[in-house]
């Protein structure tokens, strides 16, 4: 019934896309470890490559960037470049069940964090051990928000068929 | 014996009136029914005080709520204004109200601007340590740049000697940098803004150093007491007109 009503997921959706970006929202924002973008574009990629689902992850990162400053195009490359290698070369290659989700989830980000780092240490010559503190309790973080909504959104789900009776 | 005009008259003056009547009936209907029922209808007084103490409770636990919200925020201003700063700063408090989401170039917006003199430059602070810089001001909202995004620079002083350098964000974290080698820096060094920028900050001490690396011919030093201004929720712009 919410998956036919157009109104229902347009104000869910923007509630989604907006309420992370205030600080202390109780949404996604966990003191600021979470990032917002990352956990939806993995969502929307493990639940079912479409064209829509792209598109609504391009939406989501250009709708961020608008908030960030310039140097966030460096953060926007990495993101879309994950996403490019994930879709060519991981995801096809894994049996859907929960235990390969949690390891493509693993694989994404430190795909991502790794991206980055190349980026940020060819740009800004940041050193590893400086990167991995940083990067260290976000990566927890994301990891868990992503798992729990993976569960919750792909395998608590209501079934879609139809309820059949049966007269023996 | 009446024409097939006048039938259709009639017709009409029958379906016109009705629905008068109606929107009439039901207007009156919505005017009086709190009238009618205070009045007319029966209601046993022990039900209606019990739903009338209900109402309060419920009433009363939202005031609660509300008041320990309000209460969480007076906390962190009193400590906001507990920041040790010389007197003759001119502070103004404020709330970061949106926070980009993106992980490593940060910037946050703060609801104030030209209208409550913040001007571009403007340091901002929290009693945890330095949260970054104004970037952009609006009338009534401004861009604050983090500490650790790689488009905020401010200059320091090392030391007891003052050496110059520039604090400056790479993505990850900010790093004074353009300190020749050649200058006697060690862990423990206090860092203050410098006094000779635009806004004549007198020396405000922002962390010590935490580490020097010798990098091509310049040192790299970290410094310690930098916070993650994504927990940050109340927040002071240091004037200074």
């Amino acid at each position: 019934m919410i998956r036919k009503n157009i109104f229902i997921l347009t104000l869910g959706g923007l509630a989604l896309l907006l309420l992370p970006v205030y600080p202390k929202s109780s949404t996604l924002d966990f003191g600021g470890h979470v990032d917002a973008s990352l956990v939806y574009i993995f969502i929307l990629l493990i639940t079912g490559i479409s064209k829509i689902k792209l598109l609504i992850g391009l939406i989501v990162l250009f709708c961020y960037l608008g908030l960030s400053d310039s140097y966030a195009y460096l953060e926007l490359t990495a993101k879309i470049l994950t996403c490019f290698i994930f879709i060519t070369y991981i995801q096809k290659f894994f049996w859907e069940n929960l235990r390969n989700d949690s390891i493509m989830l693993l694989i994404f980000l430190l795909l991502f964090y790794s991206i980055s780092f190349i980026l940020y240490s060819g740009v800004f010559q940041v050193g590893l051990s400086e990167y991995g503190t940083f990067v260290g309790i976000p990566i927890i973080y994301n990891f868990f928000i992503s798992m729990i909504l993976l569960i919750i959104i792909k395998y608590t789900s209501w079934p879609r068929a139809k309820d059949q009776t049966y007269q023996f | 014996m009446l024409s097939k005009r006048n039938k259709k008259y009639l017709f009409l003056t029958a379906l016109g009136s009705i629905l008068i009547f109606v929107f009439l009936f039901l207007n009156l209907n919505f005017y009086f029914s709190n009238l009618l029922i205070s009045k007319l209808s029966y209601k046993s007084d022990y039900l209606s005080n019990n739903s009338i103490l209900k109402e309060r409770i419920s009433l009363l636990e939202a005031r609660i709520k509300l008041q320990e919200a309000i209460v969480d925020e007076n906390l962190s201003l009193k400590e906001n204004l507990n920041y040790n700063l010389p007197k003759s700063l001119s502070l103004l408090n404020t709330e970061l109200i949106i926070i980009s989401p993106f992980t490593f170039t940060s910037s946050g917006i703060i609801n104030k601007g030209s209208l409550d003199r913040v001007k571009k430059g403007s340091l901002v602070i929290s009693p945890k340590g330095l949260v970054g810089k104004v970037a952009e001001v609006n009338k009534q909202f401004s861009k604050v740049l983090f500490t650790f995004n790689p488009n905020f620079a401010v200059m320091v002083y090392v030391g007891e000697s003052k050496i110059p350098g520039i604090l400056k964000g790479n993505g990850i974290s900010s790093r004074i940098k353009y300190i020749t080698t050649d200058q006697e820096v060690v862990v423990g060094d206090n860092v203050f803004i410098a006094t000779n920028t635009i806004q004549e900050y007198p020396g405000i001490r922002i962390g010590e150093i935490s580490g020097v690396v010798d990098y091509e011919g310049f040192l790299n030093l970290s410094i310690k007491d930098l916070i993650n201004p994504r927990n940050a929720k109340f927040v002071t712009v240091i004037i200074n007109d």
